[in-house]
């Protein structure tokens, strides 16, 4: 079972098949999901799952596109909110999840899957050992 | 039947995972190395409950019951019984 921060608010459990997972303790846990009044989306058990594997590239490639001088991380957010009906930007939402936490999942991805296009951004990197991690430390893209 | 839940870490989603499994009625056993930890979590999980009976989203006795179904251990003996560990 792979829940969602906070996992109070959030309704979504990423269920995952294991390699050896039973047919048994796979509908056992999709009743324990449905009995917590959550919903549930099945995924094989690779890097990320479906989740972080789509989002993690999203927010990465946000943050290549800030450090490329694409654009400011206002209009980065503004362009994604309003144009992809996001409830909050991917630079914002960096910073709320935490930017070493962030680093931490794309390290996995680029880990597990040894593809350069999941390598993290510098930007990231250099952020993170300066010690900006997002809201939780009162600097990350934007000031708390 | 599943009746009781192990938790294996008090950290930011260990915390919410034994709040949910705790709020619905599961008996949970929430394990972590860290005294301080566990203490942080149930503290986290009662503030959490708080608000939310302070919303009206649930019961106010709700509150205590849930943070009542929740033990936490630094003993992971305690979890050889959970029908189900996450």
């Amino acid at each position: 079972m792979h829940f969602m921060n906070p996992v109070p608010v959030m309704k979504l459990v990423e269920v995952i098949r294991g390699h050896a997972t039973s047919d048994e303790t796979f509908s056992l846990t999709a009743a324990l999901v449905a009995g917590l009044e959550k919903e549930m989306a099945v995924s094989q058990d690779y890097p990320g799952f479906i989740v972080n594997r789509v989002l993690i590239p999203m927010i990465n490639e946000a943050i290549f596109a800030l450090y490329e001088g694409i654009a400011t991380a206002e209009d980065i957010d503004k362009g994604m909110k309003l144009g992809t009906n996001q409830p909050m930007g991917p630079l914002v939402l960096a910073d709320f999840i935490g930017l070493d936490t962030v680093l931490a999942i794309a390290n996995v991805l680029y880990d597990g899957f040894k593809d350069p296009k999941y390598r993290p951004c510098p930007l990231l990197v250099k952020m993170v050992n300066a010690g900006d991690l997002g809201r939780k430390s009162g600097r990350g893209f934007y000031t708390y | 039947m599943i009746k009781t839940i192990g938790v294996l870490g008090a950290g930011q989603m260990g915390n919410g995972i034994a709040h949910v499994f705790a709020q619905y009625g599961y008996r949970v056993f929430l394990y972590d190395i860290a005294e301080a930890q566990l203490e942080k979590a149930v503290n986290t999980i009662r503030q959490n409950l708080e608000r939310q009976a302070k919303k009206g989203a649930i019961a106010e006795s709700l509150v205590g019951e849930t943070v009542g179904r929740i033990t936490a251990t630094k003993n992971m003996a305690d979890l050889a019984g959970c029908d189900f560990c996450v």
